[in-house]
């Protein structure tokens, strides 16, 4: 049985899967730079020269479906938006399409916590899945501007911002990943904040159905190191773990001699995940003070050419 | 060994840059990991070179630490200097024969905290690296969105180290319609130096020409600016800094 009721997402729509946050206000937006253009001549080039190289059918099968939606919309610059909302345990509940279309300069912006109350959810954690109705022509359909997660606590605010795309992920078919690696060396446990990673097992196939069950590695400065197990994340969902839940309370004790740092080093065999760095009081994940996307570090390497 | 910048840029390994801010407001942490070890086998050791610089681009600090296997920093940067609003720039290169691609570079991947002595904490990875050439502000880079007005600012780096080469460029205050509010100037940054504008200090009509809007949009184009950043600084004393 398929997860979502209908199609959610076509190919070259890029995406980005967000966490909401019970108590807190969760603001979602984007602001479209002025520059943007659905097709350019650059991309139209690249597309003949690359047809050239292909053969000329099977270019058009993968592009058909978008030149099409393309030239429906009368080459229309403006984007639109909708929303897939699902469990922490990537169920799928509901969806929302944004009425609104949106013009280069003009920005996307809508308060999710609002929008999950009146779509009758009870006060809980989510996932949203946004999806745009198209981007940037360059091989990942990349969004042209990058997305606002915005969490307004009582007197704090916390944000983190990053892109979407379209680009094929955990889908056997199209892409196989040999693993994931999240270096987070931003850990603190101390009497007043402790860190937790909370990882999405994302996929651009909308019935994805493999099960993430990462392991954990605490190393303090002098190499000393805790390991841990992460616990499963389903298909489509999302765990949040702080280093107390995954090591447990002795975790305190062990940074202590360095302050209350450490870095995290997680693995997972097979899949890749999202990754989101957080930072909270010490009172049981009630107060958000820091939210950041991890960078992948082996992108750092792309120029190294022997070692 | 001490290392300048440009050694580490002519070496390909050109230190990423973040914003530095040291006072009784914020202070700031970068926090890095030797990844080389984990990804590199037979290559476990790098070195961490860490450089500040003060708003018009002079260097005020500079630290170095060796990271063996699993070896990782969290420098408070307010032990190298306690009051400063300005550049951080790291880079981490291995010790080993990691030999470069022709015309190929190797970033930096690092984060910074910036602790508010309210007790908020942000975090950012790093942003551009340091160059040697004149760019124009990255495309996809110019326009975020923001809110309260009164609270609300901008961050704008020069990470660009050649000299004479100082970052310009336009802000403008954009309705969520898209209308164009308000256009100003920036202010020339010198080479790796660094601004911090209050909304109000660049647009100060921006409280009435926003209106009843929650949330407005800021546009930032330009040369020799990297990505910027927003923040927020609450009469509470927290401080909160975003990347684009």
């Amino acid at each position: 049985m398929s997860r979502f009721p209908t199609t959610p997402w076509k190919p070259y729509e890029p995406r980005f899967i967000l966490p909401t946050f019970a108590g807190l206000e969760c603001r979602l937006g984007l602001s479209i730079p002025i520059w943007y253009r659905p097709l350019t001549l650059r991309y139209m080039r690249g597309l003949v020269a690359g047809s050239l190289k292909k053969k000329f059918f099977e270019s058009l099968k993968d592009l058909g479906p978008e030149l099409t939606s393309l030239v429906a919309s009368g080459f229309s610059r403006k984007l639109r938006f909708r929303l897939h909302i699902l469990s922490r345990g990537g169920e799928y509940l509901t969806s929302y399409e944004v009425p609104s279309a949106y013009a280069p300069r003009a920005s996307f912006e809508i308060d999710l916590s609002r929008l999950l109350a009146d779509l009758k959810l009870p006060d809980d954690d989510y996932l949203v899945v946004a999806v745009m109705s198209r981007g940037r022509m360059d091989s990942n359909r990349s969004s042209p501007a990058s997305f606002s997660m915005t969490y307004v606590d009582q007197d704090n605010v916390a944000i983190y911002r990053t892109g979407a795309f379209a680009r094929p992920l955990n889908e056997g078919r199209l892409k196989s990943h040999i693993g994931f690696t999240g270096i987070n060396p931003k850990v603190i446990a101390t009497k007043d904040v402790v860190s937790s990673l909370m990882l999405i097992n994302h996929s651009s196939d909308p019935e994805y159905a493999f099960a993430a069950s990462p392991k954990t590695v605490l190393i303090r400065e002098d190499g000393e190191r805790l390991e841990g197990d992460f616990g499963g994340i389903s298909p489509l969902g999302a765990r949040e773990m702080s280093i107390a839940d995954i090591f447990g309370n002795k975790v305190f004790d062990f940074l202590k001699p360095f302050g209350g740092r450490g870095t995290t080093v997680t693995t997972c065999l097979g899949v890749t995940l999202a990754s989101l760095h957080l930072q909270r009081s010490n009172d049981n994940r009630r107060t958000l003070l820091g939210i950041e996307h991890s960078r992948p570090a082996h992108m750092n390497f792309a120029g190294i050419l022997q070692h | 060994m001490k290392l300048e910048v440009a050694e580490a840029v002519a070496r390909g390994y050109p230190p990423s840059v973040l914003y530095l801010r040291n006072d009784d407001v914020v202070e700031t942490e970068v926090c890095a990991f030797n990844y080389f070890s984990t990804f590199f086998n037979g290559s476990p050791e790098a070195q961490m070179h860490v450089w500040l610089f003060d708003r018009d681009g002079t260097q005020v600090g500079y630290f170095d630490k060796e990271l063996g296997l699993d070896g990782q920093l969290q420098l408070k940067t307010s032990q190298l200097c306690s009051s400063i609003s300005g550049t951080v720039a790291v880079t981490l290169m291995p010790k080993g024969e990691a030999k470069v691609r022709p015309g190929k570079r190797v970033t930096t991947g690092y984060y910074a905290q910036y602790y508010s002595q309210q007790g908020a904490i942000s975090l950012s990875h790093e942003r551009e690296p340091v160059t040697l050439t004149e760019f124009p502000t990255p495309a996809w880079a110019q326009t975020y969105l923001s809110k309260f007005v009164e609270q609300s600012g901008i961050i704008v780096i020069n990470p660009c180290m050649a000299p004479g080469c100082d970052a310009m460029g336009t802000a403008r205050l954009i309705a969520l319609d898209g209308a164009v509010l308000a256009e100003q100037k920036l202010p020339q940054i010198r080479p790796m130096g660094a601004r911090r504008i209050d909304t109000l200090e660049l647009f100060p009509d921006a409280r009435q020409l926003v209106g009843s809007a929650v949330t407005f949009a800021l546009e930032i184009s330009g040369a020799n600016l990297a990505s910027p950043f927003s923040f927020y600084q609450f009469a509470n004393g927290k401080f909160s800094l975003h990347h684009f």
